[in-house]
């Protein structure tokens, strides 16, 4: 919730595929609020760290973690922690746009069916207001039952959208969401992004830095799996403190 | 620009090998010129049946009355589908539920260490000829029936059980590959959402596989459908129009066998088994149909047409099955995520609980197997001795053995082999390497298809017909082992291409690239890499013929006492003495059929060994 300022803290994070780590002991704090970015070049463990966050690192059966992820005095990577309660407050979107094969109305209703939400009236007004968050009901009201691999590229990539905050996340975690996407398709996604930041904190992985650059409050820059520099995006962007940091957003590498 | 021009090497074509062009496209025709044997026979059966003029077509096709012997025949075939659709039902309650859930376990929650200990049991499930089904059914189940739920001798039940295990195999493989085809990124959708691995596999990943596993489905009622032998064995020989599992009943299939064995006078019933094949053929054909159509659908919400509507039937149900469990009135956004909601507790109970119920699915197979097995061995282990492989068939028997019988399925399988190893092989290279495109390709890939799903007794009614009659082959081993090869060809064209198909293109682009004609790339490059798999798939179709009993049902020579030394010769084969020994009323014959039941086992354990044997070392000693 944006009134409560307080932090996701990230301390000594090593996450392992086999013996090969993806990211070795990140420390980082991410705020409450607003859009954190993840930046860095293919292969630098961004998304890994990101799919911390809701533990989907455990459906990876080669895959370990070490270290500690703090939240609301909660270590998020100890075992009395159920991943399932755990991914309803940290939704996901993920980088492909992946709609069930159902109607529209299901596939928003998914996250609140599975927790036994029956009552029609209440699925109907979470799911239109889900839809209005995600910049796509009015383009979907009157063919809610329709397949949802009717839509386009964009529109269900929105769908999954509105699908991860009709559960009312607490976080939201979008991974790369928009690089399968065209120009236009992007922009509406950035846009929505700023309005609902305001009901949600937003991670985000991107593999532009000028999408960083426009949507995000604070900036991570991750590379061969260290994280290398955090701040506000703008002093990132404007007077980075490492010399490894300016080549990057200066795209001298990457 | 090129002053001589005759000379220069863009000129002309290289000469194609025009003979060997010729015969590997005769080799892909030979699947229409079965086909066209098959409904040739069937349609003259069929008409030389109704030219008798004791039933016309309208009271064939609505009469309820079977009763083909007698002064007073009536032919109407009611009776016969009435049995069939109870058998065939009967069978799919049991496998469907059984089949989806230990697919379900064996996709998305089964270890990859208990998967390879589990995935076997399917497979040597799948590899028990028919005939030993029967047996089981006869011998232990119906007696079991009988004591329980008051069955009588010949029983539907019985029959129903062990055709459950035969398409068992079936729908778990067939259900397990399109659950493994469920896109990754879609499970982690709902993993990401807050799903249990429960609800992710209940609600996206069987809704997101329903179109093949109704294809499974449909394949596997196409299977119960055409099986004969264990139905003939079980359910009895008594066309009979009801739906009760504890009485006779004769299916389309059983009528066929019970002309085949000479139970039926010549005449009209005796043609009638080729309108009851016909019947049959269209049955098994449409199914068939619709399931190639089903696997081609692509995921979505609208389906239509009747692969459609069972599909949405299976939907509704999945839904019906989640619709059981209690509901939560409000959404409930906690305070503390952390902290579960009494629904949430609900919800883990639900879980473990499902897993549990669904892992157990596969122990009811191995269960089945293990007591199959036990049965056999207990019952035919003592009776094989030397004089038992050596001796003759015999009224009595205690001097009975089967010497004359492995001899005829060991010349039946090589012959077999010997026309449809090199008809297959070619067909598979004409299709997959030389000619894989275009409409002619599409059409004789089709009638391969529709040539797998034919019943296996509808052969032996083609070899009968056209093999022993037609050609004047008689009741011979040339005769049998042409309606084999008949059978196992369409298997052989398929594991061949897939063995083709292993070999990457890239071998063929660098042969062509330096100017290879396609045939002699396929000749140097493909084929000896393929030939491990090509092997493996040999042997496992020999397996399948070495089993097979129905379609040489009519043509092997019961009374034959000596092994055949010529391919006129009459023959006698392991599955058909079994059938006939199981059949005898004297017990005594029952542990002699167990017996020969243990030798047909051990040679097709053999023959598996050697296919994993070819297939583990090809694997190991591959470089690419």
């Amino acid at each position: 919730m944006a009134e409560k300022e307080g932090v996701i803290r990230v301390k000594d994070l090593t996450v392992k595929y086999g013996q090969k780590p993806a990211i070795s002991s990140v420390d980082l704090d991410v705020k409450e609020a607003g859009v954190t970015a993840f930046i860095g070049p293919s292969g630098c463990g961004k998304s890994t760290l990101l799919r911390a966050f809701n533990r989907m690192n455990d459906e990876i059966p080669t895959c370990s973690m070490s270290g500690q992820i703090e939240w609301r005095g909660k270590n998020l990577l100890s075992d009395d922690i159920d991943p399932v309660l755990l991914r309803r407050a940290v939704s996901m979107v993920f980088q492909k746009a992946n709609v069930f094969p159902t109607s529209i109305y299901e596939n928003v209703a998914f996250g609140l069916r599975i927790q036994g939400l029956k009552d029609k009236t209440e699925l109907d007004a979470i799911i239109e207001e889900s839809l209005n968050d995600a910049f796509l009901w009015d383009e979907v009201k009157d063919r809610m039952e329709e397949d949802a691999y009717s839509l386009s590229g964009g529109q269900q990539q929105r769908l999954c959208i509105a699908r991860a905050l009709a559960t009312k996340p607490s976080i939201l975690l979008m991974d790369e969401p928009t690089s399968a996407l065209d120009p236009i398709a992007t922009a509406k996604i950035e846009e929505l992004i700023q309005v609902i930041k305001e009901k949600v904190t937003v991670i985000i992985v991107t593999h532009s830095m000028s999408q960083a650059a426009r949507i995000s409050d604070q900036t991570a820059f991750l590379y061969l799996g260290e994280l290398i520099e955090a701040g506000p995006t703008k002093k990132i962007f404007s007077e980075p403190e490492k010399e490894l940091t300016g080549q990057y957003i200066t795209g001298r590498f990457g | 620009m090129m002053e001589d021009s005759a000379h220069h090497f863009l000129d002309g074509r290289v000469p194609r090998n025009r003979f060997t062009y010729g015969a590997l496209f005769s080799a892909a025709s030979l699947s229409v010129i079965a086909s066209a044997l098959i409904i040739y026979t069937l349609a003259s059966g069929t008409v030389r049946f109704f030219d008798y003029g004791e039933a016309n077509l309208a009271e064939f096709l609505t009469g309820t009355n079977w009763l083909p012997n007698g002064r007073n025949p009536s032919f109407g075939i009611w009776p016969l589908l009435s049995g069939t659709a109870l058998i065939a039902i009967g069978s799919l309650a049991i496998s469907i539920p059984l089949g989806v859930a230990a697919a379900l376990h064996l996709g998305e929650f089964a270890s990859p260490r208990s998967r390879r200990v589990l995935k076997p049991i399917v497979e040597v499930l799948s590899g028990i000829p028919s005939v030993v089904h029967g047996f089981f059914a006869l011998l232990v189940i119906s007696p079991f029936m009988q004591r329980t739920i008051g069955a009588d001798y010949f029983n539907a039940a019985s029959a129903i059980i062990v055709v459950a295990a035969m398409i068992l195999p079936i729908i778990v493989s067939i259900s397990d590959d399109a659950i493994r085809a469920v896109p990754r990124e879609i499970k982690e959708a709902a993993l990401g959402l807050g799903a249990t691995r429960w609800e992710m596999a209940t609600r996206v990943v069987l809704p997101s596989a329903r179109s093949g596993i109704v294809a499974a489905i449909l394949l596997a009622l196409a299977r119960a459908v055409g099986e004969t032998m264990a139905v003939t064995m079980a359910a009895g020989s008594v066309a009979a129009l009801h739906f009760d599992p504890r009485l006779e009943v004769q299916t389309l299939t059983a009528y066929i066998a019970q002309v085949a064995t000479g139970d039926i006078p010549p005449g009209p019933a005796t043609e009638a088994g080729f309108a009851v094949g016909a019947t049959l053929f269209v049955l098994t054909y449409t199914v068939n149909i619709l399931a190639v159509g089903a696997t081609r659908k692509r995921l979505g919400v609208k389906r239509k047409g009747v692969a459609g509507r069972v599909s949405n039937l299976i939907k509704s149900g999945i839904a019906s099955i989640n619709g059981i469990w209690p509901t939560q009135g409000r959404l409930n956004v906690q305070a503390d995520p952390f902290l579960p909601s009494r629904y949430d507790i609900y919800r883990r109970r639900k879980e473990k609980f499902s897993r549990l119920v669904i892992s157990s699915s596969l122990f009811v197979g191995l269960a089945f197997l293990l007591v199959l097995l036990q049965t056999i061995l207990e019952t035919g282990l003592a009776g094989i001795d030397f004089d038992f492989l050596t001796d003759f068939p015999s009224a009595r028997p205690e001097n009975a053995g089967i010497g004359p019988t492995i001899w005829g399925s060991l010349w039946l399988i090589t012959l077999t082999m010997l026309f449809a190893l090199p008809a297959g092989i070619g067909a598979a290279v004409y299709l997959t390497e030389l000619a894989p495109v275009g409409l002619l390709n599409q059409f004789l890939r089709r009638t391969l298809q529709n040539l797998a799903a034919v019943p296996s007794i509808i052969f032996g009614l083609v070899g009968l017909y056209v093999f022993s009659r037609m050609f004047g082959f008689g009741l011979s081993l040339l005769t049998g082992s042409l309606t084999l090869a008949m059978m196992v060809l369409p298997m052989i064209v398929v594991t061949t291409e897939e063995a083709l198909l292993a070999v990457p293109k890239s071998f063929r682009d660098a042969a062509l690239g330096v100017g290879a004609t396609r045939w002699q790339a396929v000749r140097h490059h493909v084929l000896p890499n393929a030939i491990p798999g090509i092997a493996t798939g040999a042997i496992l179709s020999v397996a399948r013929a070495l089993g097979e009993t129905a379609p040489i049902l009519f043509v092997a020579s019961l009374f034959s006492k000596t092994a055949p030394t010529g391919i006129m010769d009459g023959f006698l084969a392991l599955p058909i003495q079994i059938f006939f020994w199981t059949r005898h009323p004297k017990e005594s014959f029952h542990d002699l059929a167990a017996s020969t039941i243990l030798v047909l086992l051990l040679l097709l354990l053999i023959l598996n060994f050697i296919a994993i044997f070819i297939r583990n070392r090809a694997e190991s000693r591959r470089t690419w």
